[in-house]
This record gives C-alpha cells, structure tokens and sequence, in this order.
C-alpha cells in the first residue's frame, strides 16, 4: 500500500513550525535536526523536538525525524533523545549500507534498554552517487526500512552537476529509486523542487515523478501540498473502478472463480491487488469512505 | 549542581522565547511577556519546577516570551542549563 504522497520538513529549531505542523495536510511530517539547523542549535532543536514529540498530540500526520549522519558528532544524541518518543520513523540522511546497520544497530540498542514495544520505521534519503548506485544493497540492509527518498540537492553536488529548473541532470537517479522502491515493495519520494513560487514547474515536475514510478514527493513548503496531492491521488473514475473490481472479485470468489472478466477484460490476481492498494490508500486518504468486507 | 557560565537559548520569535542564565547567590527569575497578566503566574512556576527537577536553585534567569508554549519553555529551558553547565 502506498502510504506517503507527501512528507513535508520542517525546520526542527522553529518551535511555531513544529506546533503547526500536523494542520498542514501533509501525509507525513519531517521534524529536521539536520540541514535545517545550525551546529551551534543541533542541541536546542533536539531538546525541542523531543519536548514537542512528548507533549503534543499529532493526529493528521505521520511524524518522522530526519536525524544527523553518522559521520557527524550529534546522531547517538539525536537518537537518545528520541526514540524513547511516540514517533512512526526515522529519516536517515547520506544513505548507505553502514547508516542502516549503524542506526538500526542503535535503535535496538535503545529500544532493549528501555523496554519499549514499538521501533520507529527507517526512510533512506539517498544523497550521492555511491548511495544511488549501491540502491539494491541499501534497500536489502534492514526489514525496518519502509521508504527511499532522494536528495537531489546533495546528489547534484555530489555529481558537480547544476541544478535545473525540470531536473534533467536528476533523470537516472529518479529512476533507479523508484525502480528499486517498487521491486523490494517500499515507498519512494521525489527529491523536494525547491522554487516554492514556480507551481506550474512543481506540476509539471510532479507529474514526471508520478508517471515514472514514485509513490510521492518530499516538500519544503505547505503551499505545494495541494498540487502534489492531486497528482498523487487517485481519481474519482480510478476509485470507482477499484471498487467496482473489489465487489466482482468477491462475487467471483463465491463463485469458486480464480479470474473472471470485468468490461470486457481478463481480471486476474495482480489486477485485484493494484485495485485492492489503490482502494486502501484512497481509504487511508479520506478520499472514499471504507466499505464493510469489500477487502 | 552550579551553573558555569552565562548562557543563553531560544529567539524572539513568534511562539519562541529567549532564556539567558547566570550564576548568582539565590534563585532570581525575570520574565518578559505580552501575555505576563495572563500567565506570569504560570510561566514562573513552571520554570521553578523545572529547575526543581534540574536540581538547580541558585541561579539568575530571564526569560523574554513570545507567546510560547509549555514544552518549548521547558525544552529552551533544559538547552540553556545545559549550555551553562559545560566546562
């Protein structure tokens, strides 16, 4: 089930972003303790969003960290303060396979010691041209991981390659991810697009990222949210049908039916489960209301 | 436990506030606040509490409020003392 048609940073350091953050609409939140903050702030915004994640309630959003690398001196801190929290999972930033078993060697650690029930999932942000070409190794590193985002700023820099305005220059890493994403069954989010006046290029752009495989975006302004959405949505004609092949296929199962046909095509298994996926997101979504016994 | 050195934390802005500490014989706390009619009151105690917890008493403080909540009082609270803390 694709569950993420956006993920919205937020600047860890900004007590008024954090407090708003879940009336924003965004499918889940990035509370950021990394580029968003200053060295000289990384420990007030950890303070900060520990004390957030402790004392106010988040209904709407799902609600991530993106934590310091592992080649910096803050992550253990990072992860101290925030794992004991109620929070759904952990962004880790210049993806590699040693970030995966050191974080998640971490988190076990923490989660043991302090006996808690529920370990936060892991998001790889894959930021340069070792992580994209390493994808399959980081992707099969943890069962704990649920999506791969990319860095595209970082990954330009990492290439010496310019930034442009429909991201060309992004066009292999943007497949590789959401090639890998889709083959080990895992979310996969678009690099951010970074002009927030410019909503038709976020359109456009948007729209290449959905039609090549991405389950969403990454964003880093709540105004995008909307454009995004739409396009990652589902439509009223696409829901319809889901359903309509949901209410067929359980008639066909009564009937002792493997595979039956609807509008005049062959309906077999992997159709039922894209109409089944399809249905549950826009479920998840609050896009259609959940029918009783329909899946 | 006795604070180091001065220190400060936080911003001035909106849902922020900005706690600058020192050392000091007795506990002094100094607030600023549109909103100090209103939650002075609270702000002080809950500071106090805090501080209960940190185990710190002897300690000169000010904090300038801009409409900040509970947990970023306490989070801009715990940062400061921390900050005043080390060597």
């Amino acid at each position: 089930m694709k569950n993420r048609r956006s993920m919205l940073f937020m600047p860890g350091n900004n007590p008024g972003m954090l407090v708003s953050a879940d009336i924003l609409g965004a499918d889940s939140i990035i509370f950021d303790l990394e580029d968003a903050v200053a060295l000289t702030e990384k420990d007030s915004a950890r303070n900060l969003v520990r004390n957030a994640l402790k004392t106010l309630e988040f209904v709407n959003s799902e609600i991530t960290v993106r934590i310091n690398p592992i080649d910096s001196p803050y992550w253990e801190k990072d992860l101290e303060a925030i794992i004991p929290c109620d929070l759904d999972g952990i962004v880790v930033p210049k993806a590699s396979v040693q970030a995966v078993i050191t974080v998640e060697q971490k988190i076990q650690d923490l989660v043991k010691t302090l006996g808690l029930k529920k370990q936060p999932r892991l998001l790889m942000l894959v930021e340069s041209a070792y992580g994209i070409m390493d994808l399959q190794s980081i992707a099969s590193a943890s069962k704990n991981i649920d999506a791969l985002l990319l860095g595209g700023e970082d990954f330009s820099v990492d290439m010496g390659i310019q930034r442009t305005r429909l991201s060309k220059e992004l066009e292999y890493a943007r497949y590789k991810i959401a090639t890998v994403a889709h083959a080990f069954q895992l979310d996969s989010l678009d690099t951010p697009f970074t002009d927030v006046e410019d909503s038709e290029g976020l359109k456009l752009d948007t729209a290449f990222s959905k039609s090549i495989g991405f389950s969403g975006r990454l964003l880093i302004n709540p105004r995008q949210v909307e454009d995004v959405h739409e396009i990652f949505s589902p439509s009223k004609k696409e829901i319809e049908k889901a359903i309509a092949i949901l209410q067929a296929s359980n008639e066909a199962k009564k009937k002792g039916l493997g595979v039956f046909s609807f509008n005049g095509k062959m309906v077999d298994l992997p159709v039922i489960k894209r109409a089944e996926a399809l249905y549950k997101s826009a479920v998840a979504w609050g896009l259609v209301k959940e029918e009783t016994d329909l899946c | 436990m006795q604070i180091l050195k001065k220190a400060t934390c936080g911003t001035l802005q909106s849902n922020d506030c900005l706690i600058s500490v020192e050392a000091s014989n007795c506990l002094e706390i100094e607030i600023e606040s549109s909103v100090k009619n209103e939650f002075g009151e609270h702000i002080e105690h809950l500071i106090k509490e805090t501080l209960k917890d940190l185990k710190l008493e002897n300690i000169k403080l000010k904090i300038e409020d801009k409409g900040a909540l509970d947990c970023t009082i306490v989070a801009r609270l715990e940062t400061v003392i921390q900050r005043a803390l080390e060597g």
